[in-house]
């Protein structure tokens, strides 16, 4: 789809529809070809990837945490074997 | 054109904690509502935009059982459920937490002893269903553009 068409349809004046359309592009969403003097815009092939690189950084944040309560449990799991130790040592 | 229904790459992520096979295993299923980002990545997060929080994530631990979270407002949203349950080396269950229409996709965590410590790896998969679904609404509205419209208007009207 052409700028000019795009704009057609938005509410949005020319110059901002371009601005927009260099962000999503920015993005990977869309994709830019040229015909002649006009650009022409297309919905980039595999929208999956922006998801990915989500999901990708979401499960990082999420495993990040899951390691950091397991540091926790292994640290707690130390002290009540100190404790038990400590008590046997004490008999 | 580029074969949509081709394997799309699965996420792989690693990691390593210090302990032992089945202690890493329940503390990822019974314990995930104790690790698990709920502030930013649940539904209630997603959809209500603060009026509601989420508390806890409950985690059924048996083949068939689901994975939900429970809101503020006493309302549950389930994520997926448990599809193949082998404690303590592996769980695969299916994944969506959040209320898009978007199909589910899956998850599988392999658990490895590594001396005293475990090693896990996840796997999220099955992006296919998501492509199809993408491709489908595409032929289905006008190549797609609708839907990035919606985001230009969006975009625009900040």
């Amino acid at each position: 789809m052409a700028v000019g068409d795009l704009a057609a349809r938005v509410p949005v004046s020319r110059p901002a529809v371009s601005q927009h359309l260099k962000v999503l592009k920015g993005a990977g969403l869309v994709e830019e070809a040229r015909e002649g003097t006009r650009r022409v815009y297309s919905v980039t092939p595999d929208g999956t990837q922006p998801l990915r690189d989500y999901l990708d950084q979401m499960w990082s944040a999420a495993l990040d945490r899951y390691a950091g309560a397991a540091d926790e449990l292994t640290k707690q799991n130390e002290k009540s074997r100190d404790r038990r130790k400590n008590r046997t040592e004490a008999r | 054109m580029k074969d949509r229904t081709a394997a799309i790459e699965a996420v792989v992520k690693k990691t390593r904690v210090s302990l032992g096979l089945e202690e890493a295993f329940q503390l990822f299923t019974r314990g995930m509502g104790q690790w698990w980002p709920l502030e930013t990545h649940s539904i209630a997060a997603d959809s209500h935009h603060g009026r509601v929080t989420a508390e806890d994530l409950v985690f059924e631990e048996r083949e068939g059982g689901r994975i939900y979270e429970t809101m503020s407002d006493g309302s549950e949203g389930t994520w997926g459920s448990i599809l193949v349950w082998e404690p303590p080396s592996r769980v695969v269950f299916s994944w969506k937490p959040n209320l898009s229409d978007g199909p589910h996709t899956e998850v599988e965590v392999r658990f490895r002893p590594a001396g005293d410590a475990t090693e896990v790896e996840l796997e999220h998969r099955g992006w296919e269903a998501f492509g199809e679904d993408a491709s489908a609404r595409r032929e289905g509205y006008d190549s797609g553009w609708p839907g990035v419209l919606e985001m230009f208007e969006t975009a625009a009207s900040l």
